[in-house]
């Protein structure tokens, strides 16, 4: 018997976790070197000491009350580093390292009632380095979809992200019976501002454009978005046909006011753009392909109307033309 | 088959209303999210039973967390949710927000955690009321159909079954506690609760 508690002791000794027994007076039956050397201070006497006398911080805590019931009630309990980061005063590194991080633990509490005993033990592992590795994983996860709903080249939103807050914006406005307006944008001849100065040359002025334009959609929930090659669009909620058609005029002079030069554009020195408007009314059920569908067919009359100019779908059925 | 009455099933129904309650309290502190917890339906059922009402295709992938218990009656006691609700319960409780269609390693941690915080204040509140006491192992994650968490093809057993709805941040999440038991340890449970309903309506 005493052999086996020298080779159990031993074997506990070297392992690369924490052990720590405490008996049904909640005093320290047992520690093993793992656990001492993460503690504050390992010269100190544990052994045989009340809990509370030499951990005083976790009285109150959880783990203390998981003790409590493990001893009382034989009930086992796991504590988990996302929910309790450091359930006990467990530090990384050497105990004479002044920056000692504190150590992210998980913990499982477990009633040892066996053969008459009435204890309770708690396994410790260090779970730093994988809860570091998981944030990194979870930085490096949002990265990522943020990218997937971001236009690379004007780093504003993509036609995924429209796509995906004009669903939801139509849905809302359904809900709430509030009129929902987009304005779809071309920059008229845009291919010869390409052929002429060069396609580096044509991405610095969509930049510049999707820059110019983001200045002036800035209400919340208002979102811009690169929609194709030269094209943007955006989506305005709460916005009647009047008010989106102002904003599109709007636009549309702050983009001439960026004086880009255009020698090749036969409607304006400058660049200079066209726009769509469309509104969905309050109480109309409407689509978001119904919505973009009206506003592309506003914008080709914009377009047939000499360019750098705006259109509303609703002048369009009021005209009748 | 054993049958349970009406008033056995509504002492059931009263255990594990007390536990409910505690065990959202336990979670409201850990998390300092307001977490309540509906009053829960009690129903025994078998587990081939509970496989069609739960999921009669058989398709879901549902998480549970269990612990084995014994005493003067043994079996498996789980908690389940359904497809997507366990991602919403940590990540809800944990108050952020992770771009990842899985539970990651440390958020099965914390699953298990809440397991085990819910399935304790069962155990503890049973062992209080019908003055049992008994052996638990650490609780076990698992993700699997809920005709293989029940072993509903070759189990004897009955399930005590208990619905509960969690509502955390103005969003309902539907779980589910089962206590799988033999057949003599639910004679056993109906015997306690029996001792239980004579103590308090002739004291």
């Amino acid at each position: 018997m005493s052999e086996t508690h020298t080779l159990l002791s031993a074997a506990l000794g070297k392992l690369h976790s924490g052990v720590l027994i405490i008996d049904r007076d909640r005093h320290i039956s047992f520690i093993n070197q793992w656990l001492l050397q993460a503690l504050r201070d390992p010269a100190l006497e544990y052994q045989e000491r009340p809990l509370l006398d030499v951990l005083p911080e976790i009285a109150d805590t959880r783990l203390y009350k998981c003790i409590c019931q493990a001893l009382d009630k034989g009930l086992p309990a796991v504590l988990s580093p996302s929910l309790n980061p450091s359930p006990l005063p467990l530090f990384n590194g050497r105990a004479d390292d002044p920056e000692r991080q504190p150590m992210i633990q998980s913990l499982q509490v477990i009633p040892l009632r066996q053969q008459g005993l009435n204890h309770c033990m708690i396994a410790v592992n260090d779970l730093s380095s994988t809860m570091r590795r998981e944030n990194l994983l979870k930085v490096q996860a949002e990265k990522l979809s943020q990218q997937s709903l971001t236009d690379d080249l004007t780093s504003i939103a993509n036609r995924r992200r429209l796509n995906l807050v004009l669903e939801e914006e139509v849905r809302r406005a359904g809900r709430t019976q509030k009129p929902l307006s987009v304005i779809l944008v071309d920059i008229d001849h845009f291919k010869a501002y390409n052929d002429r100065f060069g396609h580096l040359a044509g991405d610095a002025c969509l930049i510049r454009v999707a820059q110019s334009l983001q200045e002036r959609v800035v209400r919340a929930g208002d979102l811009l978005a690169r929609y194709g090659g030269e094209e943007f669009c955006v989506i305005l909620p709460d916005t009647d046909s009047e008010a989106a058609h102002a904003v599109a005029e709007a636009l549309r002079h702050k983009i001439a006011a960026l004086n880009l030069p255009h020698p090749d554009s036969s409607c304006a020195t400058n660049v200079s753009i066209s726009l769509g408007v469309a509104t969905g009314l309050a109480g109309v059920a409407e689509t978001a392909t119904g919505l973009l569908l009206k506003a592309d067919n506003a914008l080709y009359r914009a377009k047939q109307r000499g360019r750098n100019c705006s259109v509303s779908h609703v002048q369009i059925t009021a005209c009748g033309d | 088959m054993l049958e349970m009455t009406p008033l056995e099933l509504d002492a059931l129904g009263e255990i594990f209303n007390i536990s409910v309650g505690r065990a959202a309290a336990s979670l409201s502190e850990l998390t300092h999210e307001v977490v309540s917890m509906s009053v829960p339906l009690v129903h025994i059922l078998s587990p081939q039973k509970a496989v069609e009402l739960l999921d009669p295709d058989n398709r879901l992938r549902i998480t549970s967390v269990s612990q084995q218990f014994s005493g003067s009656f043994s079996g498996k006691a789980l908690l389940m949710f359904p497809g997507s609700n366990s991602l919403e319960v940590v990540r809800l409780m944990l108050g952020a927000e992770m771009p990842l269609d899985q539970l990651t390693e440390m958020e099965q941690d914390a699953m298990s955690e809440i397991g085990n915080i819910i399935l304790n204040t069962c155990f503890s509140t049973i062992a209080d009321m019908l003055s049992e006491s008994f052996d638990c192992e650490l609780p076990c994650f698992q993700i699997a159909s809920i005709e293989d968490l029940l072993d509903a093809r070759n189990s004897q057993s009955k399930v005590l079954f208990v619905q509960i709805q969690l509502a955390l941040e103005q969003r309902n999440l539907e779980g589910y506690v089962a206590f799988m038991l033999g057949d003599s340890s639910l004679l056993n449970l109906q015997h306690a609760i029996n001792h239980f309903l004579d103590g308090t309506i002739s004291p």
